[in-house]
């Protein structure tokens, strides 16, 4: 079966060469049929991959461990979703599946736009293209996940085996999460292809107008989302599987996702200027191009053994090609940039120092300085082994002591962008918007003091919450409210229907709202507090106000586990509040015994109770091991997480249209939030 | 529920948000151990800080945290410490690089450099920019209304698909 997959991939690989030629070709001797051709070349590559990732499936589900990569990452008591995840756990699948989704967004952009922009789709077809051909290349050459287990005296292939059990599925990635998380990252890291493929075209075409970055908007703030949530999922299963208490540990593999996301938050900033003051044409495409970098050096990354992380797969060629691929990328993109810039020129000038579109700027600095702190503290390690030949580990104290204060800066940015007017805010108009925010800013920050915060960053972060989140919700608040009283509806009513009416605007202040929550929650790390200990039957332990006593323990078996559980009860100032199951597993692979910790926590608006249970704390079996924290304001981070996905749909949908009727009633409600009419000047 | 939304009762919201959640954050931990022990790395290669080592009875944590509180427990400042466990273990067991020597310290420095050299030039490109863009007419009470309402418009302005 799996030379079914291995020959599609072949063919996928010959149709991908077509694809390309024939675009180029068909643009070239202008002749549609050829276009069209490669096009639908496009679409038959999707189908050829799928084909190939069906396949795969199908041996993952069968237990077909006459396949490598099958036997390597599955065995047969797996449950059936994990075996489908399975597919994405090791680096032949996972660079299939990258390259599946490569050929799904192709085959969308090119399906939805087969009418449109003619003179760009063969050039964007092309580039789609050429990314999905180094993929295919790699499935095929490089790294095939239809490899038969083959038995070899020294480099020769003696013979071919299949073994009775597959070797399993690492048991940290057995976790519902880890079906969903890593589907998601891919998709975000892929979506950036698509706006980097329509900036090339138009740099080719020489059609810099907004025509690329109208059509390109929504699938960037997809991707973007989409790249954003796999990243927030991945935190929220390392908090909830890993037991160390945190869900981001600035492992160079989670950093190799922040980086696209933070360009790509820079370019939904920036494009805004463009679309409406026709500037930073030049600096747009830098970060489309960026994030398209980003993207593959993230999977390269991973992928190179260059750096040391966790999640990192084992050393291999791989990454030899993956640079390859980037520094040729990069080069053709900027060559061609370098080359269009007489026709990147702004329309109009730039606003004052003190204006919005200076603030996108502001903004963007910020975003790419936080990118390149985040890259320069993640190669450092290479970079002083490199160049002082002295190994050094840059970890959490280093990307705390540098991102953070960033961070806070850019929080700060968020809330005074949207209240300073484009071209030039006026006195009059910042003492009116800001008047309110610096106030509740200042309150909370004096509130803070006297309730003894002294953690300055945390303070910091916590006093500009208040200030953007208090911008944000007075836009709610002034907008809803004159809606309600033009039209007679229901606050909550205005506030759906403004939100409704201009999606794009409403569904950012969402997102900079879930933004404030993330901070929020971010602060609570500054206090958490921990401790080890050893209790019995009987035996109780104190944390701050809550005291935890160990009720029992008992053995628990799975279908490819066994292990046991502590039955504990958490008392808040001598009141039970819950009962906690800590618990550790062993799972029994071709590899041996895997041990894991089943986390047990108590969450909260205020602070969440994490409990691990570590096992036997003695020979004799009477006393558990255990780690417990208090974390303040976690659930805020997932919280956030939600208004920030929430904020982002919203941006992504159509503005609903008013009817006529509608449409003087919300002339009414403008008029009310200029307030009393202006007398008309004499002539 | 208009009325809810009314100033005064905005303002109880706020401060009892505010009371709600900052109990939470009254007590930090000031444990010298957690503190030092969050600037080394164990050394099982997790890739995790010492403190947070998640390994069921990891050969390495547990035997660093002992002799961690071994060092503290002998009268060691936090620089002893801290070189105690680099010369045993090498340089590599501290979670961020020294602050010593010019590659580390370019290190240390470089993201902050970056920043303000950006500002610095932002400020100075949108500065030049405004030099050589004409100064506007004074205005009169009646045009600054205008002014204010124009700018208020752009301010609510969102281009559309």
């Amino acid at each position: 079966m799996g030379q079914v997959g291995q020959f599609a991939i072949a063919l996928a690989f010959v149709v991908t060469i077509y694809s390309i030629a024939s675009s180029l070709l068909g643009i070239r001797i202008k002749n549609d049929k050829l276009i069209a051709s490669g096009r639908n070349a496009a679409v038959a590559v999707f189908v050829l991959i799928s084909t190939a990732i069906g396949t795969l499936a199908y041996l993952f589900l069968t237990s077909d461990y006459a396949y490598a990569y099958v036997a390597a990452h599955s065995n047969r008591n797996l449950q059936t979703y994990f075996k489908i995840s399975s597919i994405w756990g090791g680096q032949e699948g996972s660079l299939l599946f990258w390259g599946w989704l490569l050929t799904i967004y192709t085959a969308l952009v090119v399906i939805q736009n087969r009418r449109r922009h003619m003179s760009m789709m063969p050039y964007v077809t092309s580039v789609l293209m050429g990314t999905s051909l180094f993929f295919t290349s790699m499935h095929l050459f490089v790294a095939s996940p239809f490899k038969m287990n083959a038995a070899q005296v020294g480099t020769k292939i003696v013979g071919l085996f299949t073994p009775a059990d597959g070797q399993g599925l690492n048991p940290l990635l057995q976790d519902p999460m880890m079906v969903i998380h890593p589907p998601m990252l891919y998709l975000g890291f892929v979506g950036m292809v698509v706006p980097f493929a329509f900036a090339m075209a138009a740099l080719i075409t020489r059609q810099l107008g907004d025509t690329w970055i109208r059509t390109t908007r929504r699938w960037t703030m997809a991707a973007w989302g989409i790249l954003g949530t796999g990243i927030l999922l991945g935190g929220f299963w390392a908090y909830h599987t890993l037991g160390w208490g945190g869900y981001w540990a600035w492992d160079p593999v989670e950093n190799a996702s922040l980086m696209p996301w933070l360009i790509g938050t820079a370019f939904l900033h920036s494009v805004m200027v463009q679309e409406k003051k026709g500037m930073l044409k030049v600096w747009n495409i830098v970060l489309v191009i960026m994030a398209y970098i980003m993207a593959v050096f993230g999977t390269f990354l991973t992928r190179s053994g260059v750096v040391n992380s966790v999640h990192a797969f084992a050393k291999s060629p791989i990454g030899g090609y993956f640079l390859a691929f980037i520094v040729i990328a990069m080069s053709g993109a900027f060559y061609l940039l370098v080359d269009r810039l007489p026709y990147l020129k702004n329309e109009k000038q730039m606003g004052a120092v003190v204006s919005r579109e200076s603030s996108f700027l502001f903004n963007n600095l910020i975003l790419l300085v936080a990118c390149f702190s985040v890259l320069f503290g993640t190669m450092l390690p290479s970079l002083s082994d490199w160049i002082t030949g002295n190994k050094i580990t840059v970890s959490k104290p280093f990307f705390n002591a540098v991102d953070v204060p960033i961070a806070i800066f850019l929080l700060f940015l968020t809330g005074v962008g949207p209240l300073l007017a484009w071209r030039k805010a006026s006195t009059n108009s910042l003492k009116r918007n800001f008047m309110v925010p610096t106030a509740v800013a200042c309150a909370t920050g004096a509130v803070l003091l006297l309730m003894g915060v002294r953690h300055f960053y945390a303070w910091s972060a916590l006093v500009m919450s208040a200030f953007v989140g208090t911008s944000i919700i007075r836009e709610f608040y002034k907008g809803a409210r004159a809606r309600s009283l033009g039209t007679g509806e229901g606050f909550p009513e205005a506030v759906v229907n403004l939100t409704m009416r201009n999606t794009r605007r409403y569904g950012g202040y969402l997102a900079h709202l879930g933004f404030v929550l993330l901070f929020i929650g971010w602060s609570g790390q500054a206090f958490t507090a921990d401790s080890e200990f050893n209790a019995g039957i009987g035996d109780s332990f104190q944390i701050r106000n809550f005291t935890v006593r160990v009720d029992g323990f008992e053995a628990v078996k799975g279908q490819n586990y066994t292990g046991d559980r502590a039955n504990v009860g958490l008392y808040k100032d001598g009141v039970k509040i819950a009962n906690m199951y800590p618990g550790r597993r062993t799972y029994e692979g071709a590899e041996g015994e895997q041990a894991t910790s089943e986390i047990a926590i108590r969450e909260s608006l205020r602070e969440d109770i994490y409990l691990v249970f570590q096992g036997a704390a003695d020979n004799a079996g009477q006393k558990g091991a255990f780690h417990i924290y208090v974390n303040p304001l976690v659930v805020w981070v997932w919280i956030g997480g939600v208004v920030l996905g929430l904020g982002t749909i919203v941006a992504l949908l159509p503005n609903r249209k008013s009817t006529p009727a509608k449409r003087r009633k919300d002339q009414s409600v403008e008029a009310m939030k200029e307030g009393p009419p202006i007398a008309k000047p004499v002539s | 529920m208009r009325n809810l939304f009314r100033k005064d009762n905005l303002r109880l919201f706020f401060l009892v948000g505010v009371l709600l959640l900052t109990p939470a954050l009254g007590a930090a931990d000031t444990d010298r151990t957690k503190t030092l022990g969050s600037n080394l790395m164990c050394i099982c290669g997790c890739g995790q800080v010492l403190t947070e080592c998640n390994h069921i009875h990891c050969p390495s944590s547990v035997p660093m945290t002992a002799e961690l509180k071994d060092h503290l427990a002998a009268g060691m400042t936090d620089k002893q410490v801290l070189s105690a466990f680099v010369e045993k273990y090498g340089s590599k067991v501290l979670a961020a690089p020294a602050f010593s020597g010019v590659f580390n310290k370019t290190a240390w420095l470089l993201p902050f450099a970056a920043l303000l050299a950006g500002l610095a030039g932002l400020v100075y490109y949108l500065r030049r920019i405004k030099s050589t863009t004409a100064q506007p007419a004074p205005s009169t009470l009646e045009t600054s209304r205008y002014d204010r309402k124009i700018e208020d418009e752009l301010n609510n302005f969102t281009p559309e698909d």
